[in-house]
């Protein structure tokens, strides 16, 4: 309508720039899809806190995956590596090698969960069996409601507001893993991603995507 | 292309949630979701950072629901929210390293090198460089699809802004890419 109008009024090397702007960040967001894309995890987990060492662990990654890729094509200014494990220290990342498997609370959001009621004992008793008898598991132990929302006010001692609207019956039951050294990570999230009464499952060596592992 | 992509509906997907009492910001979300994501890896340039500060973003208006009593806001409202993580992911980036560091990751480098053409990465790379708010407002106009007014209340700045904006972000792009003729 009018802004066609506009447009026609527009010099040519707008138009052009315009083009091709849109042609990019088209191509660019379609390297995401519905499938890829991770899916919304209820809010007010115990992990919420893990956005810092995320964003330390991506640029570490990106910059690994970066001189990796590039070779001698092109490698413009690759930080230091020093200089990226220090940041990394700084940025708290957890040493703590574990793979959390969430269960569903009542009217849960996530997809896995919908129309579901909280997980049942009988589930946890079946995600907790399916884990246990898996090769190269240290221990499994689970962290229920209270203990969770303890842990996720020391995490989030600085942000009063979020403590202030997040309450224990928010915060969602777990199993935690350990694993032995080299034991096979995707073993564990496979074995109970299809099982009733659970949510999500996040690997904390790679909590972007299990899948990734 | 752009026309299939979820920001580009508010009045849409407003109409249904207006209708009741207050506005479903978790339902929002989710409908918006594979948008939102999107528009932060625009901003960021890996999908990581984009699906972890739309969770975040998620999370936190999610606390604060009860206090949006406009439904007519709510999209501009968690687009604000999700560009707002970004801003802050970039500055964490940037303190982290002790250097700017606009942003550096995967859409605009290695890994997409043989997904995205030459010319592709070129704009993209351009668009880096610009200053933040000319950046987010070409992204929110050509990727997003806003009106200047859906810019201006996502970004909290004036319509007229978004306009001059808008102008001197595709005029550096023009110069940087060398569209001259």
């Amino acid at each position: 309508m009018s802004q066609d109008r506009v447009l026609e009024e527009r010099p040519r090397r707008d138009r052009m720039v315009e083009y091709r702007l849109r042609q990019a960040l088209s191509d660019a967001v379609n390297t995401v899809n519905a499938e890829t894309v991770r899916p919304l995890t209820e809010p007010r987990r115990p992990s919420h806190s893990r956005t810092p060492w995320l964003v330390a662990a991506s640029v570490l990654m990106i910059t690994v995956l970066g001189g990796a890729l590039h070779g001698s094509t092109q490698s413009p200014d690759a930080p230091e590596t020093e200089a990226f494990m220090s940041n990394l220290q700084l940025a708290g990342v957890r040493a703590t090698d574990q793979i959390a498997i969430f269960l569903c609370k009542d009217d849960d959001p996530f997809i896995r969960c919908r129309g579901q009621k909280a997980a049942s004992e009988v589930e946890k008793q079946r995600i907790q069996h399916a884990v246990s008898r898996l090769a190269g598991v240290r221990s499994v132990h689970f962290e229920d409601q209270a203990t969770a929302y303890l842990n996720f006010r020391k995490k989030n001692t600085g942000d009063s507001d979020l403590l202030r609207a997040v309450k224990p019956s928010d915060m969602p039951e777990s199993f935690r893993v350990i694993l032995e050294p080299g034991a096979d990570r995707r073993a564990v999230p496979q074995a109970v991603e299809d099982l009733p009464g659970v949510s999500n499952i996040v690997d904390s060596t790679c909590p972007h995507d299990w899948r990734e592992c | 292309m752009e026309t299939e992509l979820d920001v580009n509906s508010p009045r849409l997907s407003l109409a249904e949630p207006l209708a009741r009492e207050r506005v479903d910001i978790a339902a929002l979300f989710v409908e918006h979701h594979l948008g939102l994501v999107r528009l932060a890896l625009l901003m960021l340039g890996d999908q990581a950072s984009a699906e972890d500060v739309v969770q975040e973003a998620f999370e936190r208006t999610h606390a604060g629901r009860r206090r949006l009593r406009d439904p007519d806001r709510a999209l501009a409202y968690i687009r604000s929210a999700v560009l707002n993580g970004c801003r802050s992911v970039l500055r964490r980036r940037s303190t982290a390293l002790r250097r700017p560091m606009p942003y550096e990751p995967s859409v605009w480098s290695a890994e997409s090198a043989a997904m995205l053409g030459e010319d592709r990465r070129e704009v993209l790379f351009a668009l880096r460089d610009l200053p933040r708010r000319q950046r987010e407002a070409l992204v929110l106009r050509y990727y997003g699809g806003l009106s200047d007014p859906e810019i201006a209340g996502t970004m909290g700045i004036s319509a007229s802004t978004v306009r001059s904006t808008v102008a001197r972000g595709l005029a550096a792009l023009a110069r940087e890419l060398g569209e001259n003729a």
